[in-house]
């Protein structure tokens, strides 16, 4: 037990209880006081029919009517499948380039700072501007890549990536690695700092080679941040709407939908805002069960 | 919106409103504060927002007792952010309309009926006819009062037509002609710039009706015209042009920037788009690059080009509806309505207003001289079904993609679509 | 091993080094330099010359007409306090936070986290309406306290979990002697823990800033003025009815990297400060 300076027995076990509340108290508090609400009504209208040009029949609860419509749908069994996709494979790419790039910016070389800080500039740029970008890359007439492509002999015909329903959503998820390698690569490097250097004098001494002081001592320290931003980073992948919505919208013929966008095209192009939030209220289990998975992971580790 | 979980607004504004004049009123009207109008610009582009906040300043010179703020939301966002602030309560005096939006905002009560308003003002009749009809498109209540129609038309590469001695297509026959001779893949040449995506429809629908032979969407029985034959047609005409390689392969999914861009570039030679694309155009390419004709004609000798028009709206919310109107009627009074239809290059919505030189181009020649005569014609979309936003934005840009990349026939296409086109009318039939 | 083969190794090791880093280069600058291009290139040739990778001409057309012609400049100084703010404020909250999620087992930790990643999770464009609701009854909406308030919000959940990484990663034998020596917690936290986690910090406090640079949903929700825009809502402006302004757009994305750039460059130290835990020793 941690020892705290001497005050009553009771009155030391009460403030150490109440301890962790002080320091989530001005965070916490705050995120409750703008989002409980929302958040509670959001999910509540997943058992109302609301369609917005629908208001005679609105606010009516309807049950578990929209859920038992999301069974049935084809598009959200497509969507969902992809969602899985784009994460799973988005995921992969960030974090192995995102760890090669940490490992590598882990000693000090010439210009790194510089480096560091123009390496990071994908991340900088608006989702929806990188989505245009990558677009006009891609595009047979207008970009680069389908003229080089085509001359190298590696294609045959123009480049048509975005428009092929076969890989227009790998196209966006090569766009999303571009994107996301530098918040692994960050996170990973200021995590590496904590790393004690002993430990690997010790392997040395030991005579290690680099992939066993990769494997036994790094690794196992990352692992703790690894967890954390995996889990944040799958979040976020798995909703994040604008880099599709921006270079597919979805298509062609709905290809390219994941879950995050199909919701968007529910609520603003359909109307429906109760199987709006149906299907969002679906993802959050999903989501809220691959983070308890994940927390369980942490709490065994730690 | 309607209150959802009975979430009681805290105050009706127009109440409360009318109770502060009636106090100041009584109080002898002393020093009566500007009223303050807010307005909402939703077809947005930096160029026609400077025109516009020009014409509202010498609108506040000449009524020095209203002030009005203008609120520019950028295009591509601008439904998301009108739907929420206004279910939100956030709601503007004055709102541009787009004609795709009109049910909708209608349908929830949330305009005013202009009607009483067009009754006694003095330049309500030298509006056109097809003006007042469009803007009563929902249940023949004055809604909004559009203020021109996007007509829409063909833009084709002069240069690129000039290799090929070719001249811009008049009938549908010529218009595939036209691209198939245009098409090279090997130089990655297409003749057509389709958009496959969102809007598609507006595309494939000029085909279908010129095939048909009549704009309207549903017969005499009110059952959706698409399943007909001639309608079938038109689709598989429309489909050729992609199935046959007269649009680039990625054109199935392509959306307004790809259709510019592909233009602009010269990857493709034509292009179907409202007139206020000459604008960009102009900016983008040589004037000797590019010439704009009417849209073909189909071969039963008429064509229905797709007809879009935006309209000014006061919001049932507004505790300013008697200003409101004053600012609606002077941005609709002939001056101003020309000065700003003509910075589009769209259709006036006064008759006379079509003499002036702007519209003596060849490609309004086009439209005046033959409009509601002998080829080219008006007809509106059921723009007062609100299920149309869905099928414009969704349904057909998934079943015609699936047409074009063969995974069904036209006749498939046509009859999912019909499907729900007949559900929405029996509703609509049915309230 | 002799002192020249291993001088050989690591000669080869830098050299792959340097190739790698080379590469990783290219494909993270590729696109950003394709922004910067367009920048410079005239409209009438933006199309024509769409896929070369250096332009006929070069002009400063577009930087001009963005700075002299529309509101950029007030954009750009509204996104610079907003997310400034944003991000100082995130890193104290998220670093408290944090902490207590890290050192701490006790009722209802489970039930913050659960909560935390809801708010992350959740689809916003269904919380929009209500969230407008409150802020427009607090007149908080067209504000920019206002937007760094919803910013704040938003941007605290990761920060927390993150911070909570960072923390995990700080052994506790440090706190427990402090605390032996007579620290409270709270100086053992500020005073011993935290330093420890600058690296951590930091970089928490680069993902506010850059989180609240470039957010679009709420800026474009939430603020009508001109005066109150950021520059990503400005952006969005540059897309039309017929097509982006490219010329526009991407001055105006250039312009706003820099500032970015500029504040990876000043952090970017910190990042690597390479405080151990050697401190435990002797």
């Amino acid at each position: 037990m941690i020892q705290t300076k001497a005050l009553p027995a009771s009155k030391r076990g009460q403030r150490q209880r109440a301890e962790p509340y002080f320091y989530l108290a001005p965070g916490v508090l705050l995120i409750a006081l703008v989002m409980l609400v929302p958040l509670i009504l959001g999910v509540a209208y997943s058992f109302q029919h609301l369609v917005v040009y629908d208001p005679l029949s609105n606010g009516g609860f309807v049950g578990l009517e929209n859920y038992r419509q999301i069974l049935g749908d084809p598009l959200f069994w497509s969507a969902l499948s992809n969602t899985l996709k784009w994460t799973v494979s988005s995921l992969i790419f960030q974090i192995l380039l995102g760890l090669g790039l940490a490992l590598l910016l882990k000693a000090p070389f010439a210009g790194r700072g510089l480096y560091q800080a123009l390496v990071f500039l994908p991340w900088a740029v608006p989702a929806f501007l990188s989505g245009f970008a990558w677009k006009w890359l891609y595009d047979p007439a207008i970009g680069p890549f389908s003229p080089a492509l085509l001359n190298a002999g590696w294609i045959k015909a123009p480049l048509n990536i975005l428009g092929d329903p076969a890989t227009a959503l790998w196209g966006a998820v090569l766009a999303n690695v571009w994107f996301g390698v530098p918040f692994f690569a960050i996170t990973l490097l200021a995590a590496l700092q904590s790393i004690p250097g002993d430990q690997y004098e010790a392997a040395d001494i030991d005579g290690a080679g680099r992939w066993a002081k990769f494997r036994y001592i790094t690794l196992p320290w990352l692992r703790p941040t690894l967890l954390i931003t995996v889990l944040l980073r799958t979040i976020w992948i798995a909703n994040f709407t604008d880099l599709i919505w921006v270079m597919t919208g979805g298509g062609p013929i709905n290809s390219s939908h994941i879950l995050s966008s199909y919701i968007f095209s529910t609520v603003f192009q359909k109307l429906d805002f109760g199987y709006g939030a149906a299907l969002s209220t679906v993802l959050l289990l999903i989501l809220l069960i691959y983070a308890a998975v994940l927390g369980r992971m942490r709490q065994r580790l730690t | 919106m309607t209150a959802r979980l009975r979430i009681k607004p805290t105050l009706k504004p127009g109440r409360t409103s009318t109770l502060s004049v009636l106090a100041l009123l009584a109080l002898g009207g002393a020093a009566a504060a500007p009223i303050k109008l807010r307005m909402v610009e939703v077809i947005t582009s930096p160029e026609r927002t400077v025109l516009l906040k020009s014409i509202l300043s010498d609108f506040q010179k000449a009524n020095p007792e209203i002030q009005v703020e203008l609120i520019s939301y950028p295009f591509e966002q601008s439904f998301e952010k009108v739907l929420s602030s206004v279910q939100a309560g956030d709601i503007p005096d004055i709102a541009e309309m787009p004609d795709k939006w009109l049910s909708l905002f209608a349908g929830t009560n949330r305009l005013v009926d202009l009607s009483s308003y067009l009754k006694t003002w003095p330049n309500t009749k030298k509006l056109s006819s097809r003006i007042i009809e469009a803007g009563s498109s929902y249940q023949d209540k004055a809604y909004t009062l559009p203020y021109g129609f996007y007509l829409r038309a063909l833009f084709y590469n002069k240069k690129l037509f000039a290799a090929k001695n070719l001249k811009p297509p008049t009938t549908f026959a010529q218009f595939e002609t036209d691209a198939r001779l245009l098409s090279d893949p090997s130089k990655n040449q297409y003749g057509y710039c389709l958009r496959g995506a969102r809007g598609v429809w507006d595309s494939a629908n000029h085909f279908i009706s010129g095939m048909l032979g009549s704009g309207k969407w549903f017969d005499a029985s009110g059952k959706s015209v698409l399943t007909s034959p001639q309608a079938v047609k038109g689709l598989e005409y429309f489909a050729n042009l992609y199935k046959k390689g007269y649009a680039p392969k990625g054109s199935v999914n392509w959306g307004f920037n790809d259709i510019v861009s592909g233009f602009y570039s010269g990857n493709c030679a034509m292009l179907d788009q409202d007139p206020d694309a000459l604008g960009d155009i102009d900016k983008k390419m040589d004037p000797d690059e590019f010439g704009v004709v009417p849209m073909p004609v189909g071969p039963k000798g008429v064509a229905y080009p797709k007809v879009g028009f935006a309209g000014w709206s006061i919001f049932q919310a507004s505790a300013n509806k008697d200003a409101a109107w004053k600012l609606v009627s002077y941005l609709e009074s002939p001056a101003v309505n020309l000065k700003w239809v003509k910075f589009f290059g769209i259709i006036p919505a006064y008759t006379d207003a079509q003499d002036d030189p702007l519209y003596s181009k060849p490609v309004y020649q086009g439209w005046f001289k033959t409009l509601n005569s002998k080829s080219h014609r008006i007809e509106l979309y059921p723009f007062e079904m609100p299920e149309l936003g869905y099928f414009l934005d969704v349904l057909a840009p998934q079943e015609v993609g699936k047409l074009l990349l063969g995974q069904q026939t036209a006749q498939q296409t046509a009859n999912t679509l019909a499907d729900y086109l007949n559900k929405a009318k029996a509703k609509a039939s049915g309230k | 091993m002799t002192g020249s083969t291993r001088r050989l190794q690591r000669q080869g090791e830098s050299a792959v080094r340097a190739v790698l880093l080379a590469l990783y280069l290219l494909f993270a600058l590729f696109p950003i330099y394709w922004i910067v291009k367009i920048s410079f290139t005239p409209d009438r040739t933006l199309f024509k010359e769409a896929a070369r990778l250096w332009p006929s001409s070069l002009t400063l057309d577009h930087f001009h007409s963005l700075l002299a012609g529309t509101p950029f400049l007030v954009y750009f100084k509204n996104s610079l306090i907003v997310s400034g703010t944003t991000a100082v404020l995130v890193v104290l909250l998220a670093a408290l936070a944090g902490y207590a999620l890290s050192r701490f087992r006790f009722r209802g930790a489970n039930l913050t986290r659960g909560f935390l990643l809801a708010t992350q999770i959740f689809p916003l464009v269904l919380l929009i309406t209500p969230l407008y609701k409150i802020f427009a009854a607090t007149g908080l909406i067209n504000t920019l306290p206002g937007l760094i308030l919803i910013y704040v919000v938003f941007n605290l959940p990761f920060a927390i979990f993150l911070m909570q990484g960072f923390f995990d990663n700080v052994p506790t034998e440090l706190e427990e002697a402090a605390l032996i020596d007579g620290c409270t917690r709270f100086s053992a936290f500020r005073l011993v823990v935290l330093p420890m986690t600058l690296p951590g910090m930091v970089a928490t406090l680069g993902f506010a800033f850059t989180g609240a640079w470039s957010e679009l949903l709420f800026g474009l929700m939430f603020i009508n003025s001109d005066s109150s825009k950021t520059v990503a809502v400005g952006l969005l402006s540059f897309v039309g009815k017929f097509g982006v302004d490219w010329g526009q757009i991407t001055a105006a994305a250039v312009i706003s990297l820099l500032p970015v750039f500029v504040f990876f460059a000043i952090i970017q130290r910190y990042l690597i400060s390479g405080l151990t835990v050697g401190a435990v020793k002797g």
